[in-house]
């Protein structure tokens, strides 16, 4: 079966270059090899391809813009993030974005070569010395999710307006209070009680709780009651 | 030509050497680091050596000051993404012999090596204009010291637009010595032709004697 790979790279010389030596293995079929900075799926018009080798340090995470329109499509391409790097956290935003490998450029060719035909069996492949802290990054943010999630349900519904309020930018607290009918103490109550319920010391501390790791507010387990009386519009 | 490659980027150095050792190129190391490079071209004396700007354990321009000092017969062409004048610069003081922009085709770096092999030097054009652009003209005085006298001569000539018989009856040549001078001024300065030679020439402000 022949694997079709499509390369994009910031570099000619590396893309053309990858290529030649990738068309010299019976199984791999290299449709396109291009030099590009804002790489997208339009790369694969009229060169459909199996997997997509896309370098990962262009400027504005793009390869990462890349794998999500990829992945965000029908087609099965899969995508081989190729970098001078391998931080953990760089590696967890391209798997969040849908990549199907992360390689070092110092890597070899014949291990790229078993990448590429894992990827396309529909392997994923990491580095194996990151692998152990790129875990350890997606459990302990699924821990801080579900932490912030179980310290927001312990709000009231009227303290939850509040924070939605002011994560939705009614930065000031006069603007809360003449949004939700209520008085400027009365806010000021409310945003103390929220601040000590999550442990922060301050609004912004609170919103920003609400927006790393956290449920968005509007998906928070509302009692049927209360979802319409308490959940005031907030614009 | 028997050559040592030295890049972070093993992926890239890997893809280089199959296309060389498909046009018969040697290459005898694959090196991701400064300290090996330099150790790989003291042992293997290549002709030339391929070497990256930034490597992660030094700059490939402490490599490449190293590499002159072990093995000054090495011919050094640096590879970069980028091309900062000031770097090209720093590299021409270095003594190498050429500097290329990954943004090349495999085969243009090819030529451009075997070009540096042959004695010449091998200034990518874009790298060139960048650094044409500062206004000392450094780097032409740097790529007519190069030249030996007669072409030095022939180079002058050139420039006062005498044509192949005139210079060959001047200098007392036959008609194919001075076409092989043309050319070997012409691969030095990495012009594609007289004209762009008479233009860097005009450039370095060396020819006194037009």
């Amino acid at each position: 079966m022949e694997i079709r790979v499509l390369i994009a790279d910031q570099e000619r010389t590396f893309a053309e270059a990858l290529a030649v030596r990738l068309g010299d293995e019976e199984d791999i079929n290299v449709v396109r090899a291009v030099q590009v900075t804002t790489p997208g799926a339009w790369l694969t018009a009229g060169h459909p391809a199996d997997v997509i080798v896309v370098d990962g340090d262009l400027p504005g995470a793009a390869a990462d813009r890349l794998c999500a329109e990829i992945s965000g499509g029908t087609g099965s391409t899969r995508v081989i993030t190729l970098s001078a790097s391998s931080e953990p956290e760089r590696i967890v935003n391209a798997i969040r974005a849908g990549a199907a490998a992360w390689v070092r450029k110092d890597q070899s060719i014949e291990y790229l070569l078993q990448v590429i035909r894992g990827v396309a069996r529909g392997e994923t492949w990491l580095p194996a010395t990151e692998t152990g802290n790129v875990m350890r990054l997606l459990l302990q943010e699924q821990d801080r999710r579900q932490q912030n999630g179980r310290l927001l349900a312990s709000l009231t519904p009227r303290e939850r307006a509040v924070l939605t309020c002011l994560a939705e930018g009614s930065g000031r607290r006069e603007a809360v209070a003449s949004q939700l009918h209520l008085s400027i103490n009365t806010v000021r109550t409310h945003l103390q009680n929220i601040m000590a319920k999550l442990g922060v010391h301050s609004a912004l501390e609170a919103v920003a709780l609400t927006r790393a790791g956290g449920p968005v507010l509007g998906e928070q387990p509302f009692s049927p009651e209360t979802q319409q009386a308490q959940r005031p519009p907030c614009r | 030509m028997r050559l040592v490659l030295c890049d972070d980027n093993r992926i890239l150095c890997e893809a280089l050497a199959s296309v060389l050792q498909a046009q018969d190129h040697r290459v005898l190391a694959i090196t991701t680091r400064a300290s090996e490079g330099v150790a790989a071209v003291s042992v293997h004396k290549p002709e030339a050596c391929l070497l990256d700007v930034r490597l992660p354990d030094g700059s490939g321009m402490d490599a490449a000051r190293a590499m002159r000092q072990e093995c000054p017969d090495t011919k050094i062409v640096m590879f970069s993404g980028l091309s900062d004048p000031a770097v090209v610069s720093e590299a021409r003081k270095a003594g190498v012999a050429g500097f290329l922009r990954k943004d090349q085709k495999p085969d243009s770096i090819v030529r451009a090596v075997e070009a540096v092999c042959a004695g010449g030097v091998a200034f990518d054009p874009a790298v060139s204009r960048a650094q044409g652009r500062r206004a000392n003209g450094e780097y032409q005085q740097n790529l007519l010291g190069a030249l030996t006298g007669r072409e030095t001569e022939v180079l002058r000539r050139i420039a006062a637009g005498q044509g192949t018989r005139q210079m060959a009856r001047e200098m007392g040549v036959t008609i194919s010595t001075l076409r092989s001078y043309v050319k070997s001024v012409l691969t030095k300065l990495g012009a594609h032709s007289r004209l762009e030679a008479a233009a860097i020439a005009s450039e370095g402000q060396h020819l006194s004697v037009v």
